[in-house]
C-alpha cells in the first residue's frame, strides 16, 4: 500500500596526485630510446590535492504503485573553493502519478498513463586557487612551435598568471523544472512520451574574458546566467504484432535551445574554440553557440556591397552563423519477418549553420572543380544578391562582371571573409540499414549473422560536398566548425554474434 | 559477559572520535591547507619579472607581428601569403580587430608586468630594478599609443588588484597627448631611480645590459629623444623641442656597444622575425625599397637581398647586384597571389636566426641626431651625424648577415664581401652627399628608412616616421602601393579584439574598424 524509505549518508573524498613528466627531444641517434640519448630535457611537476565532504538525505514514498514521491537534500563542503564559500546545499523533489491505476480510469484504449513533475537544484563547485606567478611561454600567432622559451640562458622568469581567480567565487547553481507524460495506447500499439524541461543556471562559473587592457586575460568568476528550454517527444508505433511478423516504428523529436541571458560586466561574448577568425562563441542574448568572425560589408539596408571589381568586401566582425538547429528528428524502424530482422535509422536535422573551412580554402588554392569552372568562364558575377555603389550614396544592383582570369583574386577576396564559408548545416541522413538472421538458436549456443551499411545516403543543406556532421572536435565546437576534418565515410559490414 | 553499557560507551567514543576527525578535517583552516597552491609562487623578486618582461617586450611587442604588418604598410616588405597578402592588398587584415590582437594583449601584459616589477623593486629597495622597469614601461606604453592612438592607459594594466580583480574592469581611453606627458615623466623618474642603486644586483636577469645602470640611463635619454621628435608636429616651439632632442642625444649612446639590444638567441631560441619567416615565409623583398637602393647605387643591395626560396639552384644565395636575375622583388600592392611565398627574393632577415632585436639601435639615435641638427639648420654637423649613422647602420646590417651565416636551418650563401666603415664613407660621398646638399632632412629621412630594414623589428620606427613626416607635410619617402591612392594607407593599427569585445569604451572607438584609414593618431595630426 504505502512504502516509505529514508536514507542518510555521507562521504569523504580525498584526492591527491603528484605528476612529474620528463620529456627529451633531439635524440642523438636512432635505436636507443632512453632519456640519456636526448639532447634537450624538459621536466614539469604538478601537485594536486582536493577534499570533498558530503552529507545527503533521501526520502521516498510510494502509494499503491500509483503515486511516487522522492525528495533529496545534499550538502557539500569542498576544498577547491575560496574560504567561507565552501559549503553549499541543494534539494530536489519529484512526483510521479500513474493515473491509469485509478479504478475509474482503467480502460482498454489508454492502457498506461503517467504524469511526471520534478524540481531539482544542483550545486557545483569550481576550482579556485589564489592568484599566482608563472613562467610565461611564447609562440602562437605567426610562429610555429615554441620559438623561444624561458628560462633563457639559465635565467628564470616569472610574471603574474594571465588568469585571476575571484576570491568571492560562489558555487554555481542549476535549477531544473521538468514536466512530462508517458502514455501507452492499446497495450503497446503505440506509445507517446513527452518531456518539457527548463534549466536555469545561475552564477555560472566561467573563465570570463577580461579586456586585455586590464593587464589580465581571464577572471574565473560567477560570470553569467544561461537557460535551456528542451522539448523531447518520442512516439513508438507497433502496427503489426504477429508471431511471424513484427513491425516497429520509432520517432524521436527534440528541440533544445540554450540561451545566454547575462555575462559579466562589459563582456558580450565568450570564445569556446576556433581560430583567431572565425571562432565559436557564446554571445549575450543569443541562442548559443554562434559563429563569430569577419562578415560581408553591408550597407544600412543590409545588402552586401561589392567593390569596383565586383568583389565582396570585408565588414566588421560579427555573429555570422547560428549553430543550433531548429529541431532534430530521428526515425527508426525494424521489421521482423520470421527470423529475419531488417532495421533502418534515418536522421533529420533542420536548420543550424556551420563554418565549412575546407571548401573555402580549396577554392582559394584553386583546386576545386568550382574554381576551375569559374576560371574557364569569360565572366561571372558574385553569387549572392548584392549591390554596388552608385553616385551620391545610392546603391544599384550588382552587375559588375568578374573576368574568369580574375577568379583567383575573387576567391582570395572570399577567403578573407569568414562569412563566405558559413553554410546551412541541415541534413537528412540514412544512417544505418541492417539485416540479421539467427543461424543457430539453441539454449546453450546462439549464432546471429548480421549485415549492415552505415551512412548510406545524405541529403545536405549545402553544396560544399561536406557531410555536416564531419566537424572538428567532440567538444564545445562540435557541429559548428570544419576545416580539413576527416570526411564522413560510408561503411558496409558483416558480423557474427556468438553467445554460449 | 561484557556490560552492554560498556559497548554503547565504546561505540559512542569511536563515533565521537570519527566525528571530531571529520570536523577538524573539514574546517576552513584544514581545507585552506588542502587547497594550498603547491605548484606556483605567490610573489617573486622583481628581477624575475624583469627577465620575463624584457623577453616579452623584445619578442611580442618589438619583434612580433606588428613589425610584420607595419613593415608591409611602410613597404619594407611585400606581403605574399594569406594574412600578409591581405595586408598588402588591403583586404580585411588592416581593419579587423583580430589582426593585432595578440600584440595588443601581450603589450598590455608587459605593461602590467613593468608596473608590478617596479612596485616589487621599490619594496626591495632595488631602485635600479625600478628604473629598468620604468624604462620598459615607457617602451611598451609608447608602442601601444603609437600603434593604437588613444588607448586605455591611466587606469589600465594596474599593478594592484582590488579584491582579487582588476580595479577597473573596462578602462577608459586616455588621450595620446596625456599618455606622452606621462611617458616623459616616467622617463625622468627612471633616470632618478637608476642613480639610486640596488640592494641586490639584477645581474644576468637583465638580458639587455646585465644590470649596467649607466647604460639604462643612456637608453632612457634615447627614448626621451625619440618621443620628443615623435611629437614634433605638436610641439609648442619646434626649435626648443629640437634642442631638447639634441640635449637628450648628448646624454645617450656614444658607441655601438651602448645600443639596447636583445639577443639571447641560439640554436633553439630564435630571433622572432626569423621564426615568423621560417614559419610563414609571408614577407618578400619590396620593389619600391629595392628601387630606392638602386637609384642610390647603394652597396647594401647585395648584402640585404637573397634569391627566392623556390629557386632550387640558387636558394638562400645573396644577390650580386641590381642586374642579377636572382633579384626578384615583389610588386608593391600586387603580388601574384595569396600563396606566393618563396616566389620572390627575400631579405637577409629571413635567415638571421641570431639577429639582434633592437630595443633602441645606435643608428636610430644617430639618425635622430642628424634630423634634429638638419632641422635646426646646422647642416655641417648634420652631415657628420648622418655619416656616423650610416657607419652604424652598415655595421648593424652586417651583424644580420653574420647571424644569417650562422643559422641552423639553411645554407646561406654569401656572394660579396662584408661592408665596412670605409664602404659607408665612400657611399656617402659618391651617392648621398649630393642628395643631402639639395634637401638635407629629406635625405636623412630616406637614409633612416633604408637603415631600419632588418630582423630587429625597426620597421615599426619606419612606419612611425612615415606618418610623422606626412603630418609635417614632408612626403619625403615615396610609397608605390597603388591602394594608398584610393585612401587605403593604414594610418594606425586597430584595437585588439580582446578589448573590442570586452570593453565598451574601446568597442565604441573601434566601430566597424574602417577608422584605421581615416583617423590619424594625435601626433600625426589626428584627434585620437
Amino acid at each position: 500500500m504505502l512504502n516509505f524509505g529514508a536514507l542518510y549518508g555521507n562521504e569523504w573524498i580525498e584526492e591527491g596526485s603528484d605528476r612529474v613528466v620528463t620529456e627529451g627531444t633531439g635524440f642523438n641517434f636512432a635505436g636507443f630510446n632512453h632519456l640519456s640519448n636526448a639532447s634537450k630535457y624538459e621536466s614539469t611537476e604538478a601537485i594536486s590535492r582536493a577534499r570533498t565532504f558530503g552529507n545527503f538525505v533521501n526520502l521516498s514514498l510510494d502509494y499503491k504503485e500509483m503515486l511516487f514521491l522522492n525528495a533529496t537534500l545534499r550538502n557539500d563542503r569542498v576544498s577547491t573553493m575560496p574560504r567561507n564559500n565552501r559549503s553549499f546545499t541543494y534539494p530536489s523533489v519529484s512526483l510521479g502519478f500513474v493515473f491509469t491505476e485509478l479504478k475509474a480510469l482503467k480502460n482498454n484504449v489508454l492502457t498506461y498513463g503517467k504524469l511526471r513533475a520534478s524540481y531539482a537544484e544542483v550545486g557545483m563547485a569550481g576550482t579556485f586557487i589564489p592568484s599566482y606567478y608563472y613562467t610565461p611561454t611564447f609562440g602562437g600567432g605567426f610562429h610555429s612551435g615554441t620559438p623561444i622559451s624561458l628560462p633563457l640562458n639559465g635565467v628564470g622568469a616569472y610574471i603574474p598568471y594571465y588568469r585571476l581567480y575571484d576570491p568571492n567565487l560562489k558555487p554555481q547553481n542549476t535549477r531544473s523544472y521538468e514536466l512530462g507524460a508517458d502514455l501507452t495506447f492499446f497495450n503497446g500499439l503505440f506509445s507517446l512520451n513527452y518531456t518539457f524541461s527548463r534549466q536555469n543556471v545561475r552564477d555560472q562559473i566561467f573563465d570570463v574574458p577580461l579586456a586585455p587592457s586590464t593587464g589580465y586575460l581571464e577572471l574565473r568568476t560567477n560570470g553569467g546566467r544561461v537557460h535551456t528550454n528542451a522539448h523531447e517527444l518520442t512516439l513508438t508505433v507497433n502496427p503489426i504484432r504477429h508471431d511471424k511478423i513484427n513491425w516497429e516504428l520509432g520517432f524521436n523529436f527534440s528541440k533544445i535551445d540554450n540561451y545566454v541571458d547575462e555575462l559579466a560586466e562589459g563582456v558580450t561574448s565568450i570564445m569556446l574554440g576556433g581560430f583567431v577568425n572565425p571562432q565559436v562563441r557564446l554571445s549575450k542574448g543569443e541562442r548559443y553557440p554562434v559563429i563569430y568572425g569577419t562578415s560581408f560589408l553591408r550597407n544600412e539596408a543590409g545588402d552586401i556591397v561589392v567593390n569596383a571589381k565586383g568583389f565582396p568586401q570585408v565588414g566588421p566582425s560579427a555573429v555570422i552563423g547560428r549553430v543550433s538547429p531548429d529541431f532534430r528528428l530521428g526515425i527508426s524502424t525494424s521489421l521482423d519477418i520470421y527470423k529475419f530482422k531488417l532495421s533502418a535509422v534515418l536522421d533529420w536535422k533542420k536548420g543550424g549553420e556551420m563554418y565549412a573551412g575546407t571548401s573555402g580554402t580549396l577554392d582559394l588554392y584553386g583546386v576545386t572543380q568550382r574554381s576551375a569552372d569559374y576560371r574557364e568562364r569569360t565572366s561571372f558575377l558574385f553569387e549572392r544578391p548584392a549591390v554596388k555603389q552608385g553616385t551620391g550614396g545610392t546603391y544599384l544592383p550588382n552587375d559588375i562582371a568578374i573576368s574568369g582570369s580574375d577568379a583567383d583574386d575573387y576567391f582570395a577576396a572570399l577567403g578573407s571573409i569568414s562569412e563566405a564559408s558559413v553554410v546551412d548545416a541541415s541534413f537528412l541522413k540514412l544512417r544505418e540499414v541492417a539485416l540479421s538472421y539467427p543461424v543457430i538458436a539453441r539454449p546453450k549456443l546462439s549464432v546471429t549473422a548480421r549485415v549492415f551499411a552505415r551512412n548510406l545516403l545524405l541529403w545536405s543543406g549545402n553544396d560544399t560536398g561536406l557531410d555536416p556532421e564531419s566537424t572538428q572536435g567532440n567538444n564545445n565546437m562540435a557541429g559548428a566548425f570544419e576545416r580539413f576534418s576527416l570526411p564522413g565515410t560510408t561503411s558496409y559490414g558483416f558480423g557474427l554474434t556468438v553467445k554460449f | 559477559m561484557k556490560n552492554p553499557l560498556y559497548r554503547a560507551y565504546s561505540l559512542a567514543l569511536v563515533a565521537g572520535l570519527a566525528l571530531s576527525a571529520v570536523c577538524t578535517s573539514c574546517s576552513e583552516d584544514a581545507l585552506d591547507k588542502v587547497n594550498k597552491d603547491r605548484n606556483h609562487p605567490q610573489l617573486v623578486a622583481s628581477k624575475f619579472t624583469i627577465s620575463a618582461v624584457i623577453t616579452g617586450t623584445a619578442y611580442n611587442t618589438i619583434g612580433g607581428s606588428l613589425p610584420v604588418y607595419m613593415g608591409i604598410y611602410a613597404e619594407h616588405y611585400v606581403g605574399v601569403n594569406n594574412q600578409t597578402y591581405y595586408a598588402e592588398t588591403r583586404g580585411g587584415e588592416p581593419q579587423v580587430a583580430t589582426t593585432y590582437n595578440n600584440e595588443y594583449r601581450s603589450t598590455y601584459v608587459n605593461l602590467r608586468n613593468t608596473r608590478i616589477a617596479a612596485q616589487n623593486a621599490d619594496a626591495e629597495k632595488n631602485y635600479v630594478n625600478k628604473g629598468i622597469a620604468e624604462v620598459l614601461e615607457v617602451i611598451n606604453g609608447s608602442l601601444l599609443t603609437d600603434m593604437f592612438g588613444d588607448v586605455p592607459y591611466s587606469d589600465a594594466a594596474l599593478a594592484v588588484l582590488a579584491n582579487g580583480r582588476p580595479a577597473v574592469m573596462t578602462p577608459e581611453l586616455t588621450p595620446q597627448a596625456t599618455i606622452y606627458t606621462a611617458l616623459q615623466a616616467k622617463l625622468d623618474q627612471a633616470i632618478q631611480d637608476l642613480d639610486r642603486g640596488n640592494a641586490s644586483a639584477v645581474g644576468a636577469h637583465d638580458f639587455i645590459y646585465a644590470g649596467d645602470a649607466a647604460k639604462w640611463k643612456k637608453l632612457a635619454y634615447a627614448l626621451k629623444a625619440r618621443l620628443t621628435l615623435q611629437t614634433l608636429y605638436r610641439a609648442a616651439n619646434q626649435t626648443t623641442a629640437l634642442n631638447d632632442v639634441l640635449d637628450y642625444v648628448s646624454k645617450s649612446f656614444t658607441s655601438l656597444s651602448d645600443q639596447a639590444v636583445f639577443n639571447a638567441y641560439d640554436a633553439t631560441n630564435l630571433n622572432p622575425f626569423f621564426s615568423i619567416q621560417k614559419s610563414r615565409a609571408g614577407l618578400a623583398a619590396s620593389q619600391s625599397f629595392v628601387n630606392k637602393l638602386i637609384a642610390r647605387n647603394d652597396p647594401r643591395l647585395t648584402r640585404l637581398f637573397v634569391a627566392k626560396r623556390n629557386d632550387d639552384a640558387n636558394k638562400y644565395t645573396q644577390v650580386s647586384g641590381a642586374s642579377d636575375p636572382l633579384l626578384e622583388p615583389a610588386p608593391n600592392g600586387n603580388p601574384a597571389s595569396s600563396s606566393s611565398q618563396g616566389e620572390y627574393s627575400e631579405t637577409v632577415g629571413s635567415y638571421a636566426q641570431l639577429g639582434n632585436t633592437y630595443v633602441f639601435s645606435y643608428h636610430e639615435l644617430l639618425f635622430i641626431k642628424a634630423e634634429a641638427l638638419a632641422r635646426l639648420g646646422q647642416t655641417a654637423n648634420a652631415a657628420t651625424a648622418l655619416q656616423d649613422a650610416l657607419v652604424a647602420a652598415f655595421a648593424n646590417l652586417e651583424s644580420d648577415v653574420t647571424a644569417a651565416k650562422k643559422n641552423n636551418y639553411y645554407t646561406f650563401k654569401e656572394k660579396t664581401a662584408a661592408l665596412t666603415a670605409a664602404d659607408a664613407a665612400s657611399y656617402y660621398s659618391s651617392s648621398v652627399a649630393s642628395l643631402f646638399a639639395s634637401n638635407a632632412v629629406q635625405e636623412i629621412m630616406v637614409q633612416k628608412y633604408l637603415g631600419l630594414l632588418n630582423a630587429g623589428g625597426e620597421s615599426l620606427i619606419a612606419y612611425n616616421d612615415l606618418r610623422r613626416l606626412k603630418a609635417l607635410g614632408e612626403n619625403y619617402i615615396t610609397l608605390d602601393n597603388a591602394h594608398n591612392a584610393s585612401g587605403k594607407f593604414p594610418l594606425r593599427a586597430g584595437y585588439g579584439e580582446g578589448d573590442v569585445s570586452a570593453n565598451p569604451h574601446v568597442q565604441a572607438a573601434f566601430g566597424d574598424g574602417s577608422y584605421v584609414y581615416t583617423q590619424n593618431v594625435w601626433w600625426a595630426g589626428g584627434t585620437r
